[in-house]
């Protein structure tokens, strides 16, 4: 039997599905109309990023200074929204990668979803440093290019430099992998509209994928160079954003730990934005039938992992901060100074958020709700953002004279453009939810018949796999086929 | 002869799909095509299509980008 699967593994697809099902499910987004939370969603989310767009017009036009920062500390919410954002792009790494190169079938459902994820969040994180610039039409700059300049050449000893070309790599072998994905899903879209203006589109944006058997042959070579290609991306890219700190002279970012504990925090972060997505996605497009509670259950079972990791670092960070008896060391984030100073909350918002809430899924109940789990994905959103703020503001805002000690105040600005890229997020997620297969279908059904819950009750009860007619019927002999390839 | 006589089938499963290429193959038909809406493992190998050489290019490339594209380089400066 080729489609075997051990009994004791739950089913991945529920219902009684058939292949015709799957292409049904997943096309209904795309050729349905969009129901009434959908334009509700949307419209807030517009609101929110033409704020956020208008708070950057203005940030452009008069200055930083509009921002809430000073002499002491340079950067904050910018860099922490920057951080917040690419770590939230990681799961899309993880999930569609190295869940892939260790052959795990219940990525399937959702590594289309956390690419898209991946792609929109490298988009918010790469607007703030270039908005940090103050004159972003000079952003090129930072590309090594030939200039007129004479010698002018970047440098090459910044992490700021090694994060743009980490970013931007990520960016590019995303948006490949993700699209190549993507090609026999188009394809089935286009194979099935009738508007011609809809075909047309479809038949642009699946390069004309035809199915044939040399076509997946190629399709499954280049997903796994592709995906050995990704692999040290999940590694790569957030060790070189925890340099910004790790290279810096400033104690307690100065630190050995930062690169493994932000690869931990970026996944641990990557998660639980995908649970809080494919929280509302299955709803909203009817898709709970493929993202099941087993998916939601393996995903929580990733973010108590990497949670207990981060939680590690912040023990260790704790510790030695005190071990060090330097009075400095009082004031780093994760101190007794921090914990008791003006910005208790802020340190106490991360210990809960991302450390005491996350523990509740060591109970199997919690881990297969939909809802705590919806709930606790949302506090770790929280707590991530609160991580990376306690990094910046809290370490900088007491430097080594007391005349230096400077708190930070955000101002309207620099709220308005967190939430304007929040609200972009969430445009860009929800067009593509109505516009692109929220799931690769051509995957799903290569699984069908070894996890799908039908087939696998039906060989729990010795009944074949195989059907017992040869041919269902032969198109034309000798004459012109059918042209009903995909779907 | 009969050989031009071309048929055009149509089926729903995969695993007929792929029994039905076997003993195609083993009659010795020539197989023009086969479309899929999803992979179906070993497909390519029981039509006997050559494995690709994607990776190992792709492979080569790097390495040939990396070490003789940076050398040419040096030499242009």
């Amino acid at each position: 039997m080729s489609h075997y699967e051990a009994p004791i593994r739950e089913p991945l697809v529920l219902g009684d599905k058939s292949y015709h099902d799957i292409t049904e499910d997943i096309a209904k987004p795309i050729e349905g109309a969009a129901n009434k939370n959908w334009y509700i969603a949307f419209y807030i989310s517009l609101a929110a990023m033409l704020w956020g767009f208008g708070c950057i017009f203005y940030t452009v036009g008069t200055g930083i200074g509009v921002w809430g920062l000073n002499k002491n500390i340079g950067w904050a919410w910018d860099i922490t929204n920057f951080v917040w954002w690419v770590g939230i792009g990681h799961a899309g790494t993880l999930i569609s990668a190295v869940l892939l190169l260790f052959r795990q079938k219940w990525r399937m459902a959702i590594n289309r979803s956390a690419e898209a994820m991946t792609i929109f969040a490298v988009f918010q994180a790469g607007l703030f440093p270039i908005i940090h610039m103050g004159r972003p039409w000079n952003a090129y700059w930072v590309l090594p290019l030939p200039n007129q300049f004479g010698s002018l050449w970047v440098n090459f000893n910044s992490p700021l430099l090694w994060d743009v070309f980490a970013i931007s790599t990520y960016l590019s072998v995303y948006l490949v992998f993700w699209w190549t994905g993507l090609l026999p899903d188009f394809a089935m879209i286009r194979d099935r509209a009738v508007k011609p203006f809809q075909k047309k589109i479809y038949a642009l944006l699946s390069f004309g994928w035809s199915g044939r058997a040399k076509d997946w042959q190629r399709f499954e070579e280049v997903s796994l160079v592709l995906a050995g290609l990704a692999t040290p991306l999940v590694l790569s890219v957030h060790t070189i954003v925890s340099m910004d700190f790790a290279t810096s002279i400033n104690p307690c970012w100065h630190s050995t730990i930062f690169p493994p504990y932000f690869v931990a925090g970026a996944i641990f972060s990557g998660f639980a934005m995908v649970q809080t997505l494919l929280g509302i996605m299955r709803k909203v497009t009817n898709l709970e039938d493929y993202i099941t509670r087993m998916h939601i259950e393996y995903m929580n079972i990733v973010i108590i992992l990497t949670g207990g990791i981060v939680a590690v670092a912040y023990a260790t960070e704790f510790f030695i901060a005190w071990y060090t008896g330097s009075p400095y060391e009082n004031y780093t984030y994760l101190s007794v100074g921090a914990a008791t100073g003006p910005y208790w909350w802020a340190f106490w918002s991360l210990i809960t958020f991302n450390i005491v809430i996350p523990q509740l899924l060591w109970i199997k109940k919690f881990r297969r709700s939909f809802i705590i789990t919806f709930i606790i994905s949302i506090a770790i959103n929280i707590g991530m953002w609160f991580e990376r703020f306690d990094i910046i503001a809290i370490v900088l805002s007491k430097g080594h004279l007391p005349s230096t000690w400077w708190r930070f105040e955000p101002t309207f600005v620099d709220v308005g453009i967190f939430i304007g890229t929040i609200g972009f997020f969430f445009v860009l997620f929800l067009l593509y939810a109505r516009t692109f297969p929220v799931i690769a279908q051509a995957e799903v059904k290569t699984i069908l018949k070894s996890s799908g819950e039908f087939y696998k009750k039906r060989s729990e009860q010795g009944i074949p796999t195989k059907p017992v007619i040869e041919v269902t019927s032969i198109a034309a002999i000798n004459g012109v086929s059918n042209n009903n390839k995909n779907g | 002869m009969e050989a031009s006589k071309v048929i055009h089938a149509f089926y729903t499963d995969d695993e007929v799909l792929l029994d039905a290429v076997k003993t195609v193959k083993a009659d010795h038909h020539h197989i023009e095509e086969v479309f899929c809406p999803f992979p179906v493992h070993g497909l390519d190998k029981a039509l006997g299509l050559a494995p690709t050489k994607l990776a190992i290019t792709a492979f080569l490339r790097n390495y040939r980008f990396v070490f003789c594209n940076l050398d040419d380089k040096l030499y242009y400066d």
